[in-house]
């Protein structure tokens, strides 16, 4: 009888409740032409929960080797990444109250940083100054805090930041789905997170087979 | 005329400004410590909020000299919230110019890098101290 081509295409990162067993219906999508054979390999644990919060990874020679084991004619063929990074942790519900606490706390640091930072950068470039001589080029006279000059720059510092940051106001749908630099900025973030943590994994636990 | 050039070159200088003032905060990747440390993921639309509201208050009251009356209690509040971040700010423009990995890296401390965080932290600390209360600020 002729093996079964089986094709398995991975996800990258899977997050799971402690205690959780991992079926390969979670990790990726498999396909198959029999429907049947399919279910039952979708249905295959390939990894069993832990008891405490901590990250872990199974890669894609491991879960062969368990499907190998179970299903003698199949022939399996991966698609995507070779490791999947698990990040175990409880999924009780945290207090909304801390939540709350936190968010104030991030708040308000935030907004008194932002006022020294942008106070710092004024003092610091003698903006008041600049924009007086600024004022006496253009006209001819002198004037201290000229506020044809001021409001307009402060109109346009906050028009700046936000264009900045916020997601491109346009007509079209798909314009406004793009992210903003600074959701980019946060995903590599993440990114550089997992990698690390990837690679402390394989040194610290390195799997021991044959 | 005048009035024109006046105002459209003072506009056009606030947008230089608080797009680079947005970039650098972005580039040095305050925000994303930030949501990691207190895992508020889905707020960063809020924070970037409150980010751009505080500079655009803060940058008319530079300007205009307006003041409150709101205690001496309240500066030790504002000047306390106002020094995490700068001290977020300042250790992760150091982190972005990657200070730390090389001075690690060159003397081999890798195992150890804790220890020169904490003794950075404990410098900094003991820096602004001594610049506030010894030398009496820029006023010294």
């Amino acid at each position: 009888m002729e093996k079964q081509k089986v094709y398995i295409g991975l996800a990258d990162k899977k997050s799971l409740d402690i205690e959780e067993s991992i079926y390969l219906k979670d990790l990726g999508e498999v396909y198959c032409s029999s429907e049947n054979l399919r279910k039952k390999i979708e249905n295959t644990k390939v990894y069993t929960g832990k008891k405490e919060e901590t990250w872990d990874y199974i890669t894609a020679i491991e879960i062969a080797e368990t499907l190998t084991s179970k299903f003698a004619d199949i022939d399996i063929q991966f698609i995507g990444g070779d490791k999947i990074i698990l990040e175990i942790k409880s999924r009780e519900n945290r207090s909304s109250l801390l939540q709350i606490g936190k968010l104030t706390f991030v708040c308000i640091t935030l907004f008194f940083g932002a006022a020294l930072g942008i106070m710092y950068f004024h003092e610091d470039v003698n903006m008041t100054k600049a924009l007086e001589r600024l004022y006496f080029t253009y006209t001819g006279e002198h004037k201290e805090n000229p506020l044809i000059m001021n409001i307009p720059y402060s109109i346009g510092l906050g028009v700046g930041m936000f264009t900045f940051f916020m997601r491109i106001m346009s007509s079209s749908k798909r314009r406004r789905m793009e992210p903003g630099p600074m959701d980019v900025e946060l995903y590599l973030y993440d990114n550089d997170l997992e990698d690390y943590l990837m690679n402390e994994l394989l040194e610290k636990k390195p799997r021991n087979r044959r | 005329m005048k009035y024109l050039i006046l105002i459209s070159s003072s506009f056009g200088g606030g947008v230089l400004v608080g797009g680079a003032y947005a970039a650098f905060i972005t580039l040095i990747k305050v925000f994303p410590r930030f949501i990691q440390l207190t895992e508020t993921k889905g707020y960063l639309k809020l924070y970037e909020t409150i980010y751009g509201i505080s500079t655009l208050i803060f940058t008319i009251i530079y300007f205009s000299g307006y003041n409150v009356e709101l205690g001496k209690g309240f500066t030790l509040f504002a000047g306390l919230f106002s020094g995490i971040f700068l001290g977020m700010f300042a250790s992760a423009l150091a982190e972005t110019l990657n200070v730390i990995p090389v001075i690690s890296k060159k003397f081999k401390i890798k195992k150890r890098i804790k220890l020169v965080l904490v003794a950075i932290l404990i410098g900094k600390v003991c820096g602004a101290l001594y610049y506030f209360i010894i030398l009496g600020g820029s006023n010294g």
